[in-house]
């Protein structure tokens, strides 16, 4: 099935690039979440906290909003979440609260 | 007096040395912003293919939404055009090819009766276009140097506003495309409506899923695509501009070395020839002693 590569990338730089098991988006629709294999998709990304789990831990980054494209590559399945701004934490809970001083800063 | 226009010509050497000072060191600021910039649009070009990609994949999923959304109306009352050049001179033809090629397309469209609406990037675009006699909606400046992505999104909303209003029905660039640190060229490009990116062939083979439907997701991308189209050309402007800027600080630094050369013969010269005069005066004087004797 391959694995799947995640990117979250911002018009200034690229905040996480690598392989992972899964990526959790929240869209217009619902929360969603992403795993290796998964159908080719375009959607909506609404602001939130996106959910990467890695083989070594997760990352969570507060996004204002954007784009979630998967795509296959091959074998492998690459997910491409593209959002305006955004900033990386460890935790759900310091993300929560870079969302919401993201969301103040608009 | 030979001694006065040896000194009138230090002076001069003496100025012209110290514009050669100021114009080396703004060649090397440049220099060091040129790296800077470059990898700036490194940076940013990732997302702005990604995004181009989402954008493809987008029309090519429903066809009939696409054209109806992406087309260009045949009837344009008013055209926007985003400008956008640098907040300072000193960099060669950067700002002035912008303009131009500005001007130009604005008159092109009114002589077609088209009604122009300017929105300009940069302190040097406000004072030409509006002495010039253009409607120039707003100005953005102060960042033209080193532009971030809220200073696009605001310009971004700016453009959006009026389009969004239907007060103009087309949205135009004029900027300068950075191809490398040789060659950038003035660029004139449709935003509004969103124009499909060039070779556009989806990747996937197949079916791709929609979330929410392609009309929805085409709606709010043009909104996206065009604060991502802005950033990508102030990127590249400011990469452009301190490239010019160096280019141009070389060649003036270049000239100040030449005419302080020439200058300098020159001085010399004259030194030589008031000495020459005085050593003259001093033999002569001496000449007409001793024969007197």
């Amino acid at each position: 099935m391959g694995t799947l590569n995640v990117e979250v990338l911002t018009p200034e730089a690229a905040l996480f690039r690598g392989p992972a098991s899964m990526v959790v988006v929240r869209t217009s629709l619902g929360e969603m979440a992403v795993l290796a294999g998964h159908t080719p998709l375009v959607g909506d990304v609404t602001a939130g906290v996106v959910h990467v789990e890695t083989a070594d831990g997760s990352t969570f980054v507060a996004v204002d909003g954007g784009y979630l494209n998967v795509s296959p590559d091959g074998e492998n399945t690459s997910a491409t979440v593209l959002v305006g701004v955004a900033q990386v934490a460890t935790s759900r809970e310091s993300a929560q609260a870079a969302l919401s001083s993201l969301v103040a800063a608009q | 007096m030979a001694g006065g226009q040896e000194r009138v010509l230090r002076q001069r050497i003496k100025s012209v040395q110290a514009t050669r000072k100021i114009t080396k060191a703004m060649e090397l600021i440049a220099a060091s912003q040129i790296a800077r910039a470059q990898a700036r649009i490194a940076a940013n070009r990732p997302y702005r293919t990604a995004m181009q990609r989402v954008i493809i994949e987008a029309a090519l999923g429903d066809p009939v939404v696409a054209s109806k959304l992406l087309a260009t109306p045949d009837k344009v009352g008013t055209v926007t055009i985003v400008a956008i050049v640098g907040d300072r001179g000193l960099a060669g033809a950067y700002n002035s090819s912008v303009l131009r090629a500005t001007e130009r397309l604005a008159a092109q469209l009114k002589a077609k009766g088209t009604k122009v609406q300017i929105y300009g990037v940069g302190k040097k675009a406000g004072a030409y276009l509006r002495f010039r006699g253009f409607d120039v909606a707003e100005t953005f400046v102060g960042f033209a140097d080193k532009p971030t992505f809220a200073d696009a999104r605001h310009v971004a909303q700016a453009v959006a506003t009026s389009f969004a209003s239907g007060e103009s029905q087309q949205v135009i660039l004029v900027a300068t495309h950075y191809i490398t640190a040789a060659s950038q060229k003035v660029e004139t490009r449709q935003l509004l409506p969103l124009a499909m990116p060039e070779g556009a062939t989806s990747s996937a083979s197949g079916y791709t899923e929609f979330e929410p439907d392609v009309e929805t997701l085409l709606a709010s991308l043009s909104s996206r695509a065009l604060e991502s189209e802005i950033f990508t050309a102030l990127l590249e402007g400011s990469a452009s501009f301190h490239t010019s800027q160096q280019r141009a600080m070389a060649a003036a630094t270049e000239n100040a070395d030449e005419l302080a050369t020439n200058l300098k013969r020159v001085m010399n010269r004259a030194r030589q020839d008031s000495i020459t005069t005085e050593i003259m005066e001093i033999v002569s004087g001496a000449e007409a002693l001793r024969s007197g004797k």
